[in-house]
């Protein structure tokens, strides 16, 4: 380790004495929005020497030439070429314009970093096109099912949005909206995914070598950023679906300087079902309403000083909302009694950011941030029971509300440092401030008693602290070195790790590179989860002296390909260990995961190996890709499956997906996904015999006879699989240009041949009363709508050379 | 807590279910094993019941097994073949009563299956010191829907002294008498007197189907514990109602056995939970083979007089 620093440390001295050179800096920016470019290439054509621009546009490129044919291309844009004559440090800022995907002949220049040139395995950077164009579960575009489809992730329960990455669990995916932690992505049971795909820029994940500048989760980052709002001019977005309808705006706050973006969706099903509950309940004699909905709104503001200078503030704020209300009124001895009982059930996260970017010089680039992340889940009763008798009316209330989740609340600081083309060196530190909420419930009855039964918050902090270098050795040969520092102090326990991170590209020629990496990540916080669906209720915990921090270590391989321009193929092997996972000791756990947690849960060990391949096309008319997974995943626990090493849950030998679409013409394109995964791993018993609880049930002849108890025998855990899933979708986009915008007319088919997907099997008895193995299925054919308008700015994107 | 996700797998599988397929699937068949059920202690005669499992997808009922040889063995000492006495019920015809802190062992077969063994050791009995009641008021917390009223209960404070010799196991039952004259006798019908209440963090499960608590002492090892324990006021019906207070110091087997069980029938029918295995100490077969002593304790306290049931 000391090595890997004193080299780091060397290798920026060295940068430094020997920079005498020039520099061009900037920000790389969308000629029409304004919008930061992420990724764009930057580099002199005739030295083939360049940079990328980081996730605020900037870029930074130390020259030694004076000559420079400068050259800055991004996919789905025109590249741009310029000559320059670089005497002394020079500030130039790149306005690009986009081209979308049109005909072959468009996209010339190669994709921003090709996955060949970059030093990362691992990592895909998932195209939005896609997820807009891409057939979905009822019409109701989602980033996280498009990454499902990518190889190496897996989907868990049918329609579910966790993530299952390179054998990894849903809880150890760092999922990062604008650098601050997500912590339950998901709306409704994770049938959809809190983002909402009109408001986000740009998408990565990262699987594998990860960067040293992330930590803190076993699995995977998912770098998702908003946009910024377009500062040219006012803009928007509008669109219905079938469940839900959302709209998008956004525009110069004061051109050129301030923008601002906000975007907001909200489902409508307890609008629809609402006549049907109310005449339900007009049988029964009682007045009820009851639904389900969530909303979640993004708004983003960015103002810039000058520019060296930078504020942005960003904040997403999402609930889901289940309620019930009834009363019940009756006349008794002329006194009229009324009951009436409200229920409200919900969860949500909000998260906020506060970011300044500052360029301290040509070569030295600041963000500075304070974060703030909560998950909240609570259960809230009310019961009123009033009598009133002469207009006099007396009234008995109780409350009860249970309330559990996670806040944090930090602070870090970003450097990039760009000495010459050989060298982009980040460094960093930060501390997040935990308040973990185990679950706490409140009683009240009127005003007379008033109590507070449960767990005392849990306060943690965590602290981190990297330095990544990105070095090009030789014009073949380019790594990433770094480490991450961790630290987590909580009741009076320090934990604290270092984290390598190594990852190396060797180039043979422009079409072919051999990447590998290996890593260490640490995880300091656990999700409590007490069943197979992922439930608002899971709960967040740190690591206690008991309970340890997870770690994983991985290796991975890859090579890399370019064919003809037009295909990326990718070949990946990883291998990864992973220890002090947790999971429930048997049978416990399922409704009290508050109290003795610690005692409840068990530790132990993981392990995930395979290979995937990817084949990607992103020109032309029909683009996507085509993944294929081959992995095995398993779990050993001292106390669980008698000690017997047993398949996770989600070990999935083949996954398989096709994401595809077409374009038929300028207004109309297809979309195509199939995916298929072998069975989910399950418990089945095969065999029952007779139990008794106790000695007295023994005793009594007619008692054991007849109040037997069914025992069911597991041979082991996850010992059996469920058919295989498979699955089809098509879309169909008609685009259309009208007077003040663009309109988009989807029509989707979700499980076109309606395939019975496992969902659980049970054992039960059929109408014959003989014995039989049920398997549930979720989601049949189901057709979508899907309606969008897009206004303000005039469809240039669909412009032809 | 527990409804509400009750509630939302409701909505959820409601909501959202569309169908359910009978599916072909093999699941493999071994053939059939015996099945040995026995709880042993020093108060009864020994009692053996023998059956045979099926296959899980087998449509019939259990068989009880009436042609098994039963042999019972006290450390390591041959004692008799137990007899067959109906439904498939294996007895001692000698009267033997197991004695503590003896290690006792059954092997059975028959014809058909092979041949299965136990061994068990009966442990310790641990006497009640004292039980001190009193009468509290409670704010129900147990439940979100449950009652929203305050309470009247009963405290009970059970001593005892904690074995520091070994690991001990315990439950605790509360049982209650319905006294009613017939023909000029009084006639005691004892049953379970209903859902125990505790705030103690030492109580690892609370048996629902036995209404029993079940600990082990890991938090109290070779102490005096009182532990108090809460009851309704209304689940007692008239004045002097007795109460029979009974401290089980149980095996480690019968520990086991009785959370994995109760846990396996907590989640029958929750197809998202992870299905639990039912603890087993019949080697080469299925079934349990446990010992357990009581102590009892009776007390007589003022319940509630109840405007329906007895006259």
């Amino acid at each position: 380790m000391k090595k890997t620093f004193l080299l780091l440390i060397l290798s920026v001295f060295y940068c430094i004495v020997y920079a005498q050179n020039h520099t061009i800096s900037g920000y790389i920016t969308d000629s029409k929005s304004g919008e930061k470019l992420i990724n764009a290439a930057i580099y002199d054509a005739n030295t083939m020497q360049g940079t990328i621009s980081n996730e605020y546009g900037f870029y930074s490129l130390t020259l030694s030439e004076t000559k420079i044919r400068l050259m800055i291309s991004y996919v789905g844009y025109k590249t741009i070429e310029k000559e320059i004559e670089l005497k002394e440090n020079i500030e130039l800022n790149f306005k690009m314009s986009s081209t979308i995907e049109l005909s072959e002949v468009t996209i010339v220049g190669k994709s921003n970093e090709s996955p060949i040139k970059s030093t990362q395995i691992g990592v895909v950077e998932v195209p939005l096109q896609k997820i807009k164009n891409l057939p979905v579960l009822l019409g109701e575009k989602d980033i996280i099912k498009t990454i499902q489809l990518l190889p190496g992730v897996q989907s868990g329960s049918e329609g579910t949005s966790g993530l299952y990455v390179r054998g990894g669990g849903p809880d150890q995916n760092l999922i990062l909206l604008d650098g601050v932690p997500v912590y339950n992505a998901e709306h409704l049971f994770g049938f959809f995914s809190v983002f909402n795909p009109d408001a986000i820029k740009n998408v990565t994940l990262i699987k594998g070598g990860y960067p040293a500048r992330y930590g803190g989760r076993l699995s995977s980052v998912l770098d998702i950023r908003m946009k910024e709002g377009n500062n040219q001019e006012l803009g928007g977005e509008f669109s219905i679906g079938l469940i839900a309808s959302k709209f998008t705006l956004e525009g110069p706050i004061k051109k050129d300087k301030t923008s601002f973006i906000i975007s907001a969706r909200r489902t409508y099903i307890d609008a629809l079902i609402m006549p049907f509950v109310k005449m339900a309940a007009a049988a029964n004699d009682t007045k009820t309403s009851a639904g389900y909905y969530f909303y979640d709104v993004n708004v983003k503001l960015n103002h810039k000083f000058s520019d060296k200078s930078h504020l942005y503030f960003s904040s997403y704020l999402g609930d889901d909302r289940l309620y019930v209300k009834t009363s019940y009124d009756y006349l008794e001895n002329d006194v009229l009694y009324e009951d009436a009982m409200k229920m409200k059930t919900g969860w949500g996260n909000i998260t906020s950011a506060l970011r300044w970017n500052y360029k301290i010089n040509e070569k030295l680039f600041s963000n500075s941030t304070l974060t703030y992340s909560r998950y909240n889940f609570y259960v809230g009763d009310e019961f009123a029971y009033s009598a009133t008798e002469n207009n006099i009316t007396t009234t008995n209330e109780t409350s009860i509300i249970y309330d559990s989740g996670i806040n944090d609340l930090g602070g870090k600081i970003d450097f990039n440092y760009l000495p010459n083309p050989n060298h982009y060196i980040r460094f960093g530190l930060g501390n997040t401030y935990h308040t973990f909420n185990p679950g706490i419930t409140y009683l009240k009855y009127m005003s007379e008693f008033e109590s507070e039964i449960g767990n005392d918050p849990i306060k943690a902090n965590e602290m981190y602290a990297y330095i990544e270098d990105d070095i090009k050795v030789t014009s073949q040969l380019k790594g990433n070195i770094g480490t991450h520092l961790s630290g987590f102090y909580v009741n009076d326990k320090f934990y604290k790790s270092i984290q390598p991170r190594i990852s190396a590209r060797y180039m043979f020629n422009e079409d072919w590179a051999i990447k590998a990496a290996f890593t260490k990540m640490d995880q300091y916080i656990h999700l409590l989860t007490s069943s197979k669906i992922s439930m608002p209720t899971d709960l967040w915990l740190p690591v206690t002296d008991k309970i340890y921090p997870q770690t994983a270590y991985q290796y991975a391989i890859g090579t890399f390909h370019n064919i003809k321009n037009k295909l990326d193929l990718s070949v990946e092997a990883f291998y990864k260990t992973m220890s002090n996972l947790l999971e429930y000791k048997e049978g416990s756990g399922l409704f009290s995961q508050s109290t003795g947690w610690e005692e409840k849960i068990e530790l132990g060990k993981g392990w995930a190996y395979g290979a995937e391949v990817l084949l990607q096309k992103n020109v032309g008319r029909t683009t996507g890709w085509i993944g294929y997974t081959l992995s095995w995943s398993q779990r050993k626990f001292e106390n669980l499956n008698f000690g017997e090493t047993f398949p996770y849950r989600y070990d999935r030998r083949h996954d398989i997906s096709i994401a595809v679409t077409h374009k038929i013409d300028d207004d109309v394109d297809v979309g195509i996904v199939w995916v298929y995964g072998t069975g989910n791993a399950v418990s089945l018993a095969v065999e029952r015999y007779m139990g008794y609880e106790y000695s007295d049930a023994l005793k009594d002849p007619y008692y054991y006879e007849y109040y037997y108890n069914d025992i069911e025998y597991y041979k082991a855990r996850n010992d059996f699989r469920m058919p295989a899933y498979h699955r089809l979708d098509v879309g169909i986009n008609f685009h259309k240009e009208i007077r003040k915008g663009h309109r988009t007319f989807s029509v989707g088919i979700y499980n076109v041949y309606n395939r019975k997907n496992p969902f659980f099997l049970n054992f039960e008895t059929d109408n014959y009363g003989k014995r039989v193995l049920a398997q549930y299925s979720l989601f049949p054919f189901i057709p979508s709508l899907y309606y969008s308008l897009k206004f303000g700015k005039k469809s240039e994107e669909v412009n032809f050379e | 807590m527990l409804k509400i996700k009750y509630i939302i797998i409701i909505i959820l599988v409601a909501g959202t279910f569309s169908c359910k397929k009978i599916i072909d699937y093999k699941i493999p068949d071994n053939g059939r094993k015996l099945v040995l059920n026995s709880f042993i202690s020093t108060n009864d005669s020994i009692n053996v019941n023998i059956s045979k499992s099926l296959h899980i997808l087998d449509n019939g009922n259990y068989e009880l097994i009436s042609d098994a040889v039963v042999n019972l063995f006290e450390d390591g000492v041959f004692i008799e073949t137990l007899k067959h006495n109906g439904y498939g019920n294996y007895n001692s015809t000698l009267n033997f009563t197991p004695k503590e802190g003896k290690t006792y062992k059954i092997e059975a077969w028959n014809d058909e299956l092979e041949k299965v063994t136990a061994s068990e050791t009966i442990p310790h009995k641990i006497k009640i010191n004292s039980i001190d009641t009193a009468q509290v008021v409670f704010a129900s917390t147990d439940d979100f829907f449950g009652s929203d009223e305050e309470q009247e209960v009963y405290e009970f404070k059970i001593n005892f002294q904690d074995n520091a010799d070994e690991k001990n196991y315990y439950m605790i039952k509360f049982k209650t008498a319905y006294v009613y004259e017939y023909n000029g006798d009084s006639i005691y019908d004892i049953y379970d007197a209903g859902y125990i209440m505790y705030n103690d963090v030492i109580i690892e499960r609370y048996l629902s189907y036995q209404n029993a608590v079940i600990f082990s002492d890991d938090l109290f090892d070779g102490e005096t514990l009182s532990l108090s324990l809460y009851m309704n006021k209304y689940n007692f019906y008239s004045e002097n109602t007795p109460v029979i207070i009974e401290l089980y110091s149980i095996s480690e087997s019968y520990y086991k056995y009785s959370i994995s069980l109760d846990q396996q029938q907590e989640i029958d029918g929750n197809p998202f939970a992870e299905p639990v295995q039912v603890y087993n100490n019949i080697e080469k077969g299925y079934g349990i083979f446990a010992g357990y002593t009581v102590d009892k304790d009776t007390l007589y306290i003022d319940g509630v007089e109840q405007y329906y049931g007895i006259d």
